[in-house]
């Protein structure tokens, strides 16, 4: 049994048998080292900066949505966006839906719209009672469709970011086939690197140490065999971007 | 650790090189070599050699303060409320799974794709405990069935026909014989559903761990990794200890430079973050986060100045897919679970030279793996260090071979002075008539037999360069000093 001190010894042991005269004296290749005022000012004029490229940015993400095989609808306001989903629910002849509570999605009303086209909606939650986590997997393994809200867009990979919370569980977008993602243009950044440094920024003020984050950039696939392209494995086949511009 | 047939190069390599249907599915890399080299011109070629050059540097100042890393790691992952496990060997780090298996009375384990398990054959010690083991990334679930070992760092299954898939299937699963693709993933997709829905635990893989947040990444396409790092009730992450990288935002360095150099893919469908287990206000998420941190080998090439470069490597799997050699020998010959040229410096550090000796010498040299990777490790130069550790062994322990010795006097004597090499070419010119085919020599007497055994030499020319070089009329220059 190797405790942690038995291993760092025998890796500076390692090092010193091989350090590199030009090695840095001390680590300095941390986040911290900067300071965390100087992170959520970097976040703040990242915020900034992105403002005026809103117009880019737009064309950027539907053409890398596109490529990364999300059906991608853009929508001027939180009406049409529910009509978009319902819309695809009828389509594809769904008949249950989970959803997450994420503000996005309640924004939509959508337990009511699909009440009336006889379509169960419910929110994919336990509430408040004792988190059951095995009995949402059950509800969301049964589901036609899982609805969700987003955390960030990039333009760039067409990757949606999607922090799990309460009322937001981790199955929404993983066990029904088709995933529907409602985001508003607010939430696209550029690259990987800006939603990273949002990432970081929030990170200093949260008081929980632990987090669960995915970034969902398409459909499920894979190409296993003979290298031929497979859509839909154990996630999603069919992936939705609904994004609200109004 | 698994079993170890790095003795068997020779055989397995014949072996693959005579099978028409694995030479096919070898063929089928130039899909990955394709799809690398446009992935990198859309990300544009100046961007690519800045990103490439910032990750060399951060993986630098990463190993040049492992310690300091680590244990920045461990403390961030404990602080949100995981566990740590720092193991020296496979062995350990095995007895470890073991351990909180049974702690926690687990029948079924789900795992997603992790070069490290297969390092560690925790498979078989799980079986051994009664408990299933399943794979969940396609791939590997076909090689599980099959009974094999990965054949390609990120296609673990490349080498298998959909007819041997489909006969695979029907012979285990019982489904019937399917000849559509599609549908042999669909039956993998029926199957494995239940068995997530039903594991007590999941294991996954890292492809990066961040110091900083305690946060382990994990870049996928199918779906299997957040399932196994979200449904089950515990997840042991398991990583190489150099894995790790100091801030999160380092990964939009290393992130494109993984996927684009492996599959060609802009991102992959899914990249998680995991923290920890379930925070307190989450719906879902394990109860329990363990993480294994193994040394196993790394740590003897991280003492070795020369060697200290190959644990910059982020398993991406370019350097197989450019080499002349895994393209025809393919991934078995290699004998344990790096093949490649990444493998041939990886294996030997972690098995041991004297079992693993032909590795090194599997190679051409011709420098492919290096101009491919993303790291820009030097591989090649690697090879070579390998090459003479096997030949010459631990100091003073080398067995004088008298042939070999005298050849190499005979041949110090001969190049050392002009006069006698162009007489000894002279000579060899008219020695090596009878032997001689076209423009090679294919067959020589031994001791010289052991070059032509495997490969041809080019014919010694009656006209050698010096007499044309003269013959050119143009007079040597003097330079005046």
């Amino acid at each position: 049994m190797a405790t942690k001190e038995e291993f760092l010894a025998i890796i500076r042991a390692a090092l010193a048998n091989g350090r590199n005269p030009d090695a840095a004296p001390t680590p300095a290749h941390t986040s911290s080292t900067q300071g965390q005022g100087d992170l959520a000012q970097r976040a703040a004029n990242l915020r900034e900066d992105l403002v005026p490229k809103k117009d880019a940015l737009l064309a950027q993400l539907k053409k890398s949505a596109g490529l990364q095989e999300w059906k991608m609808l853009v929508v001027a306001s939180h009406t049409e966006a529910r009509d978009a989903v319902i819309n695809i629910a009828t389509g594809l002849n769904a008949q249950r839906i989970v959803r997450t509570a994420h503000l996005a999605v309640e924004r939509l009303d959508l337990d009511e719209a699909f009440w009336a086209k006889s379509i169960e909606c419910v929110l994919l939650a336990s509430g408040a009672q004792q988190p059951d986590p095995a009995h949402l997997q059950e509800i969301a393994a049964q589901a036609d469709i899982g609805v969700t809200g987003v955390d960030y867009l990039i333009a760039e990979t067409a990757s949606a970011s999607l922090v799990s919370r309460e009322g937001m569980s981790r199955m929404a977008s993983l066990l029904p086939p088709v995933h529907i993602a409602v985001a508003h243009m607010d939430q696209v950044v550029e690259s990987l690197e800006d939603l990273l440094t949002l990432r970081e920024a929030e990170l200093g003020g949260e008081s929980s140490r632990n987090w669960y984050m995915n970034l969902v950039s398409g459909p499920s696939k894979t190409a296993d065999i003979e290298q031929t392209i497979v859509i839909g494995v154990h996630g999603p086949g069919e992936v939705h971007l609904v994004l609200v511009t109004g | 650790m698994p079993s170890i047939r790095t003795k068997e190069f020779t055989p397995r390599a014949t072996e693959a090189i005579n099978n028409p249907t694995i030479q096919q599915s070898l063929d089928r890399l130039s899909n990955f070599r394709q799809g690398r080299v446009d992935s990198i011109a859309e990300f544009g070629q100046k961007r690519w050699e800045e990103h490439s050059k910032r990750a060399q540097e951060i993986k630098y100042e990463t190993l040049e303060h492992l310690d300091y890393y680590l244990d920045m790691l461990s403390t961030n992952v404990e602080r949100a409320g995981g566990t740590v496990f720092f193991a020296h060997d496979a062995k350990e780090a095995n007895d470890y799974v073991a351990g909180v298996a049974r702690a926690h009375g687990v029948k079924t384990v789900i795992k997603s794709k992790s070069m490290v398990s297969e390092e560690m054959g925790i498979a078989d010690v799980l079986e051994s405990m009664v408990i299933e083991p399943v794979e969940t990334d396609l791939g590997e679930y076909i090689i599980q069935l099959a009974k094999e070992a990965p054949y390609h760092i990120i296609a673990p299954a490349l080498h298998k026909s959909k007819e041997e898939v489909s006969e695979l299937f029907e012979r285990i699963l019982g489904t019937p014989a399917e000849s559509d693709i599609i549908a042999l993933a669909g039956v993998a997709r029926r199957v494995l559903r239940e068995k997530f829905l039903q594991a007590d635990m999941g294991m996954t893989g890292a492809n990066f761990a961040v110091a900083e947040t305690g946060t382990i990444v994990m870049v996928t396409n199918e779906g299997n990794g957040r399932m196994s790092s979200s449904l089950p009730k515990v997840h042991i992450a398991t990583m190489g200890m150099e894995r790790v990288i100091p801030k999160l935002s380092d990964l939009s360095t290393f992130l494109p430079l993984l996927t684009r150099s492996a599959t060609g893919q802009r991102i992959t469908s899914y990249v998680s973050f995991a923290t920890g287990p379930r925070r307190r206000d989450e719906e879902d998420g394990p109860d329990s986060f363990h993480l294994i941190i193994l040394d196993n080998g790394r740590s003897k090439m991280l003492a070795d100045p020369q060697l200290r470069e190959a644990l910059y490597c982020i398993r991406c799997g370019a350097c197989l897919n450019a080499c002349p050699v895994y393209s025809k020998v393919g991934g078995h010959a290699y004998g344990w679970v790096y093949p490649g040229p990444i493998g041939a410096v990886v294996t030997p550090s972690i098995v041991g030279i004297p079992v693993a000796k032909d590795l090194p010498f599997a190679s051409t040299l011709c420098g492919a793996c290096r101009e491919v990777c993303p790291l820009n490790i030097d591989i090649p130069r690697m090879l070579l260090k390998l090459r003479s550790d096997a030949t010459e062994g631990p100091k003073g322990t080398r067995k004088p071979n008298r042939v070999e010795s005298m050849m190499m006097r005979g041949w110090r004597l001969t190049v050392s002075g002009p006069k006698i090499f162009s007489l000894a070419g002279k000579v060899a010119a008219i020695l090596q008539w009878p032997l001689s085919r076209n423009r090679f020599l294919r067959r020589l007497p031994p001791p010289l037999s052991a070059w032509t055994r495997t490969r041809d030499f080019p014919k010694v020319d009656a006209k050698p360069f010096h007499s044309r070089w003269a013959a050119m009329a143009i007079p040597p220059q003097k330079k005046d000093d």
